[in-house]
């Protein structure tokens, strides 16, 4: 094979090049004919031979796959990009002199609020779980008989896991974390395992704070309660983010979380439903809750990975 | 501040008024390039959501660089810079990606399902787009999304032009034996023998 001198610019040594010489390979000689990154000599080579030619072909399939137009940000989602980036000019230390204090304030840098988001998460969790451990308890206290003892064991354990977890949470049982484990207690103990099978009516008693319109916009039967503790509300196919949108709007403003890894994925909270997103069957999953809208995300039930996200912000 | 911005200013123009603390010219600047930079950070994402997200997390972090931007690169190629990083850094946080080792080869299916009818696919363009080494990704996208030169990414990505070759041929193979393969029946460790069934010319 020819050697081949890179055609412009200084070339150090690759570092992946396989054989790491000066030949190039076939797949480096057509991409780099398809992109005009070839001498003169090399081009001719390339042009000369047919299988050369094909595999030009080929990549440049891909090449134009690649450049096609991704689904644009609308007019909204750009304006507030572009917003939150000006609020960032006084935190680099830029004085614009206009309303610098004030966009200082609101400076939105998803780390930002990704850590408030996460604080307000591990507060509810926890207050949700150790709400779950106390109602768990009481059910037993009230319930307790003969031959109960895998149920007792098994709400033990549940109890056990939800004061560990809430005291891993630094004991975050002030008013508001309070308030929000009690209404969140019978959802919260539904999506334990060891809660699902203990003899708590969770379906049967909702609480007051999860009886929105979520629940009665749900699928019949669909209560996000019955959804985490039994058969899993179906929303049917879904052909697009739009419609898997509009299929999970009833889930939007509920505000539990479950833990990740109690589901059949193990790195997200259990599903509040099921679908069929573009022909794959899906799991709906709650990844984050907000003031604005939860995120969810369809996954694919075979292999867990993301099919699409549902961002209420990003509508 | 003081010097008027118009809407022919260079990028170089722009980001000197804004260091100074112009926001027009930081609204210019950035309307320029929001556009092209969430391009990249779509494909490199492979999800809208993702993408908006971590364009404004890049669009933050070029703002955040304005101070330290010490003009030795063309304001391009560290616009690209920056944001590329950011990008990745945001899906990274988000740690729900199928990450590659690099070390994978991608066979060809001599008999699989001709590329033109699977790319036009978007999804497939994307999945496929996931399951290759990012560096590659990314070397790929800023030449197919972006439309730079070898010269260029491997300014932006700071690594030499046979490497960001290397990537760039590589990785679009990648894509290749995934596309005709949608399945990935047959990507796996099989030999460098295996990823190139037509003889070599």
């Amino acid at each position: 094979m020819t050697d081949v001198t890179p055609p412009r610019g200084p070339s150090g040594p690759s570092d992946e090049r396989a054989g790491a010489g000066d030949e190039l390979t076939p797949d480096e000689l057509a991409s780099g004919y398809l992109d005009g990154e070839l001498g003169p000599d090399e081009r001719a080579r390339v042009e000369a031979d047919d299988a050369l030619m094909a595999l030009v072909a080929e990549l440049r399939t891909v090449s134009d796959a690649v450049a096609s137009p991704v689904a644009p940000l609308t007019d909204d989602r750009r304006e507030a990009v572009l917003a939150a980036a000006a609020a960032a000019l006084p935190a680099a230390g830029i004085i614009t002199g206009v309303s610098a204090g004030a966009a200082a304030g609101t400076v939105s840098s998803l780390d930002a609020a990704r850590r408030q988001r996460s604080t307000r998460l591990v507060r509810i969790v926890a207050g949700g779980l150790a709400a779950a451990a106390a109602v768990g308890l009481l059910a037993l206290v009230v319930t307790r008989g003969p031959g109960s003892s895998d149920v007792d064991t098994a709400d033990g354990a549940a109890a056990e896991t939800a004061t560990l977890e809430a005291n891993a949470g630094g004991g975050a049982a002030d008013t508001t974390a309070a308030r929000t484990a009690a209404a969140d207690a019978a959802p919260a103990e539904t999506t334990t395992p060891a809660a699902a099978g203990s003899e708590a009516p969770s379906t049967e008693a909702p609480a007051a704070a999860t009886e929105d319109a979520a629940t009665s916009a749900a699928p019949p039967g669909s209560s996000p309660g019955a959804a985490t503790g039994g058969a899993l509300p179906d929303l049917g196919p879904l052909a697009n983010r739009r419609e898997a949108r509009a299929a999970t709007e009833a889930f939007t403003f509920v505000d539990t979380l479950a833990a990740a890894g109690d589901g059949p994925c193990a790195d997200y909270p259990p599903p509040v439903a099921t679908a069929t997103f573009q022909g794959t069957p899906a799991y709906v999953v709650i990844i984050e809750t907000a003031p604005d809208g939860n995120r969810l995300a369809f996954l694919d039930q075979a292999t867990c990975a993301v099919l699409v996200k549902v961002d209420p912000a990003n509508a | 501040m003081g010097r008027e911005i118009t809407e022919g200013a260079s990028d170089g123009q722009l980001v000197a008024a804004a260091r100074e603390g112009d926001p027009g010219a930081l609204d210019q600047l950035l309307r320029r390039h929001v556009d092209m930079i969430h391009a990249v950070c779509a494909r490199i994402a492979g999800n809208p959501a993702d993408a908006a997200d971590a364009t404004q997390e890049a669009l933050i972090a070029i703002v955040r660089g304005l101070p330290r931007f010490d003009e030795r690169a063309s304001v391009r190629t560290w616009m690209y810079r920056v944001a590329t990083n950011a990008c990745l850094d945001e899906l990274r946080r988000r740690g729900r990606r199928p990450v590659a080792t690099g070390t994978e080869t991608f066979d060809r299916p001599g008999d699989a399902p001709g590329l033109d009818s699977a790319v036009t696919d978007r999804l497939s363009i994307d999945g496929a787009l996931a399951r290759i080494p990012e560096e590659f990704r990314v070397a790929v996208v800023l030449r197919d999304v972006q439309g730079m030169d070898y010269a260029q990414i491997a300014e932006v990505l700071d690594v030499p032009l046979g490497t960001v070759r290397s990537r760039i041929a590589r990785g679009r193979a990648a894509l290749a034996a995934l596309l005709g393969d949608p399945d990935g029946s047959s990507h796996g460790n099989s030999g460098a023998s295996a990823r190139r069934p037509r003889e070599r010319p």
